[in-house]
């Protein structure tokens, strides 16, 4: 077949990569299957491995307790009632510690939500102008009456958009 | 979930897209969604746009209708904008390939000195790449790769970052390597760095053999940052690798070491206090908004504001109508306030032209106007010739037809009477009378239709027809004749009843007549009565539309009362059940006795055809009462009429989507213009107010003082941090925006905090020249051993090791 050789084909021929040299590369490189997660997945896993190692953690503090272990009679006559003690409240302390101050994760940076949500101001879902006034029928803020008429007249699942837009809507699932 | 995929418009330009979208738009109810608009383009609403988009005209009705009794006012200010200079107007191009990047030819004088290292600022909005001794980054691209199959050449073609605009084929298979702010498609990632490697000119075998400084964002999960080493480590056998946080790159290059880094860039916000040029992590924050939401933001605000825009709208476009327009506001609230007030709106106002192309009306000459009618004419004439022969053919048909029937005529007078029938049997005549009527209406006919030829009007004399046998007493008949009988009544009754009709409608055009005589009359005797009587008339129309407007729109609402009157109606004549009146004894089902009682049918009826048709008896109605009004009232002027009720100078709705000027929905240029006008400020203010946008997070207003008043404990660092927050990303080239911030910042902060704000001298490259510098000045010094992961390292600890240093993200 006799290659095309419309204009966009020819500026496609200059600009492909795919068969250019390229000697930087590892010729053995072949790339781990399933390497491609969105955001979500990798987030998953991520809570996934730490609610994992949260309980490991737990277990292990336990096990330090000597509540569950079988401890031989020769041992504990040689361990002091305080030592014992001791032991538990530096391991509490460590687990209060790394429950207190997480380490930053893509998780738990986000910002939380305002604490003064009086200080959001209301604004006309359509023109956004300072809104004084609720349309009940579509919970809709409006500015003035002229506003207002243009709501009443809204096409059915329009006045949803307005909504979706301040993340308003009502979602049914 | 269409309206919502599509009106990101860049559905296809990012991984992921639809689950970003807030689940569960409204979809199956949208019934009004015409989807038919490709991939890229922009879906809309069509079938039922608002009703303030389709003339300024028409603005909405019921409410318009209340100020009819205020004088208008707007005629000076109307003539004034007549005459008003054509709005300045930003055009928006297609979106164009802008050629390939230039390849670089200058590798050997980097070949084999490893102590230069390849920076790469590797953000979601544009991947940065350079030599660490270059001042500028020399790549800068979208990261997308677009990998498409040409079925005709049998041919995979890998087009990465801009070359993937190419055409639109290439465009529509581009996918971002981006998942918000991470890496999460690294087949893309993998084809961005051929790329970039390539356009170095990288040559030599077996690696690259520079390190490399990359960027990544502030808690890059670390499947992200391991899958990325794997990459660096065995795909290019870089033997030395050092991540580091853009936004604390550009605030090192900018030269800070204690204060608050408020990097907003295309993905997200992130705030991290520095204190001794070291980030604190634990303190940073991340505000989920960014250039790119912002972009999407306003591509939901246009796309309900215009909603059947008929030209196409991209996503750079969109892109640059932020970049170009948008500003921050310094007091929201009151400027928004006055945003739209019409004396002022001119400078605020800014009008976007798209692409259009004007339907050109022909301008004839004279000569060939003339020729036109020539020909025309010519055509006429042979039309009229044909047309005159084939009368003339049927004419000639006729005539030899009645020559045969009169033949057949005389020939019976001479036959027997049983031949004579059988010949009329076989003529298709029942008898003798048949026969001859059917010779004088061709006898008619042909004489009328020469009399046509030959150009004699003749005197349609109405025939009084006679009807003889109707008083013959029906004994005196026969059969037949009583048939005939009855034919005669028939026909009898319909020519009365044509007679009548014509009577009447003389009367009626009499009557009309006589009318106008009297009201000119009247007009003329009594000029202050005549006026008055018409206004009360037309206002009394006006009232009855208002009134029927209101009931419809009543109706419209399930639960008013209008509502539910027609609802009980409707039960009620559907309940089989005998009505209480007919229970008590009063057997007789009366419903029909009263000619009324029909009109319910009409009340209940959802779609009232007749009341639209009585509707629009009246709009004519009123329109005749204007024009006569206009005509002889010297107090009614144009601006009184109906229509100019709904004045585009006083309407708000007028001032948000068409600015200043009188719309003309002819005009093909104006109906491809978009107003940017409130959208200029609200965009960038959902920063501060981010529940604008059905973001449920504080603003970083809030964000900052909760960190600083709250969170930091030891007072003389907070100190230090009042003196220098610094802003970078591409927000922070809105105009105003770091005036914004200080005053905000002042507001809430302690009196007399020491707060100083400042910009990065160039908030998008900052970051690649923070690395660069950084690289230039740290390798082969204990700081980049501190920093870097080897090759030896990598291969040791596994592809999840990290080192912890002042510009980089922490283990977590």
């Amino acid at each position: 077949m006799a290659p095309s050789s419309t204009p966009t084909t020819i500026i496609h021929e200059s600009l492909d990569i795919t068969n250019l040299d390229k000697p930087f590369k590892s010729a053995s490189w072949k790339p781990a299957a399933r390497r491609n997660k969105n955001l979500k997945q990798v987030l998953t896993e991520v809570n996934r491995a730490q609610a994992a190692s949260i309980i490991a953690s737990q277990a292990q503090t336990e096990a330090n307790t000597g509540d569950n272990t079988p401890i031989p009679e020769s041992a504990l006559a040689g361990l002091s009632a305080r030592a014992t003690a001791a032991q538990q409240a530096s391991a509490l302390q460590k687990l209060s510690l790394s429950v207190g101050q997480p380490a930053p994760t893509y998780g738990n940076i986000d910002a939380a939500p305002s604490l003064h949500p009086a200080n959001s101001g209301h604004w006309c879902d359509l023109t956004g102008l300072p809104a004084s006034y609720v349309d009940p029928k579509t919970k809709l803020r409006y500015a003035n009456k002229e506003v207002y008429g243009v709501i009443r007249g809204l096409g059915q699942g329009v006045a949803d958009q307005y909504l979706a837009v301040r993340g308003a809507n009502v979602i049914l699932k | 979930m269409l309206l919502a995929l599509a009106l990101m418009w860049r559905a296809n330009a990012r991984v992921g897209a639809a689950t970003n979208q807030p689940a569960g738009q409204p979809t199956n109810r949208v019934a009004n969604v015409d989807a038919s608009s490709t991939r890229d383009g922009l879906v809309r609403p069509t079938s039922s746009p608002p009703p303030y988009l389709l003339s300024p005209a028409k603005l909405p009705s019921p409410l318009s209708l209340d100020s009819l009794t205020m004088a208008p006012t707007a005629t000076e200010s109307a003539q004034d904008s007549a005459f008003k200079a054509p709005p300045t107007l930003y055009h928006v191009s297609e979106p164009k390939f802008n050629g390939q990047l230039p390849q670089s030819d200058d590798y050997d004088k980097f070949k084999g000195r490893n102590e230069v290292a390849i920076v790469i600022d590797n953000g979601s909005w544009n991947t940065r790449v350079g030599w660490s001794t270059d001042t500028v980054p020399r790549l800068a691209f979208t990261p997308i790769c677009s990998r498409y199959r040409d079925r005709k050449l049998g041919r995979t073609f890998t087009l990465v970052g801009n070359d993937a605009y190419a055409d639109s084929n290439s465009r529509t298979a581009a996918k971002n390597a981006f998942d918000i702010d991470v890496i999460s498609n690294f087949d893309v990632m993998e084809n961005i760095l051929d790329y970039s490697f390539l356009k170095l000119g990288i040559d030599g075998e077996n690696g690259i053999g520079h390190p490399i400084v990359m960027t990544e964002t502030l808690c890059n999960p670390s499947y992200s940052r391991k899958t990325m080493s794997e990459l660096l480590f065995e795909a290019y056998n870089a033997p030395a690798v050092m991540y580091g946080v853009d936004s604390l790159f550009s605030y090192h290059y900018n030269g800070g070491t204690n204060g608050l880094v408020v990097s907003s860039s295309n993905a997200t916000t992130h705030l991290i206090p520095v204190v001794n040029s070291k980030g604190i992590m634990n303190m940073a924050t991340r505000l989920n908004w960014g250039g790119a939401q912002a972009v999407e933001f306003l591509t939901k605000l246009l796309a309900l504001k215009y909603p059947g825009f008929p030209s196409k709208v991209y996503q750079p476009q969109l892109e640059t109508l932020v970049q170009d327009h948008c500003y921050v506001a310094q007091d929201y609230k009151a400027e928004m306030s006055g945003y739209l007030e019409m004396g002022t709106l001119e400078e605020r106002d800014r009008v976007i032209q798209f692409p259009y192309t004007e339907i050109v009306k022909e301008q004839k000459t004279e000569e060939e106007l003339a020729k036109i009618a020539e020909r025309r004419k010519e055509s006429g004439r042979r039309l009229q010739e044909q047309a005159a022969k084939m009368r003339l053919e049927k004419l000639k048909k006729k005539d030899e037809e009645l020559t045969y029937y009169q033949h057949i005529l005389e020939k019976g007078k001479n036959e027997t009477k049983k031949n004579y029938s059988r010949i009329l049997e076989n003529e298709g005549f029942r008898d003798e009378a048949q026969l001859e009527k059917r010779i004088k209406e061709l006898e008619k006919s042909i004489r009328r239709s020469r009399n046509k030829d030959l150009g004699i009007e003749e005197e349609e004399e109405e025939e009084v027809p006679s009807f003889p046998l109707l008083d013959v007493p029906d004994e005196d008949l026969d059969e037949d004749g009583i048939k005939q009988k009855r034919a005669q009544k028939l026909l009898k009754a319909n020519y009365e009843a044509r007679l009548r009709l014509r009577a009447e409608k003389e009367k009626e055009r009499e009557r009309i007549r006589l009318e106008n005589e009297k009201d000119e009359e009247r007009r003329a005797n009594d000029l202050g009565g005549w006026i008055a009587e018409k206004r009360s008339m037309r206002d009394g129309l006006v009232a009855k539309l208002k009134e029927r407007e209101q009931k419809k729109t009543q109706l419209s609402d399930r639960k008013s009362l209008a509502s539910l009157n027609r609802m009980k109606a409707i039960a009620h004549l559907a309940s089989d059940e005998p009505t209480r009146k007919r229970r008590r004894g009063n057997d007789e089902d009366t419903f029909g006795a009263d000619d009324d009682d029909w009109a319910i049918y009409r009340d209940i009826a959802a779609v009232n055809e007749e009341e639209e048709e009585e509707d629009e008896e009246m709009q004519t109605e009123l329109k005749n009462l204007e024009t006569q009004l206009l005509q002889f009232d010297p107090d009614f002027t144009e601006d009184s009429l109906q229509d100019a009720k709904s004045n585009w100078q006083n309407s708000l709705i007028h001032a948000f989507l068409r600015g200043t000027r009188p719309f003309d929905l002819e005009n093909q240029a104006e109906a491809n213009q978009m107003h940017l006008n409130v959208e200029r400020i609200r965009v960038p203010e959902v920063i501060f107010e981010p529940s604008m946008a059905g973001v449920d997070q504080a603003g970083i207003v809030e964000i900052t003082t909760e960190m600083l008043l709250n969170r930091f404990t030891d007072e003389k660092q907070r100190e230090m941090i009042y003196r220098d927050v610094f802003l970078t990303g591409g927000y922070a080239l809105f105009k105003g925006f770091e005036e914004r911030l200080k005053t905000a910042l002042t507001a809430v902060l302690p009196f007399e905090a020491p707060l100083e704000v400042r910009t990065a001298k160039d908030p998008l490259l900052d970051a690649w020249k923070g690395a660069a510098l950084w690289s230039k000045t740290n390798i082969g010094q204990p700081a980049w051993k501190m920093a870097a992961v080897t090759k030896a390292e990598y291969q040791e600890k596994g592809s999840d090791y990290l080192k912890e240093h002042n510009l980089g993200n922490v283990l977590s």
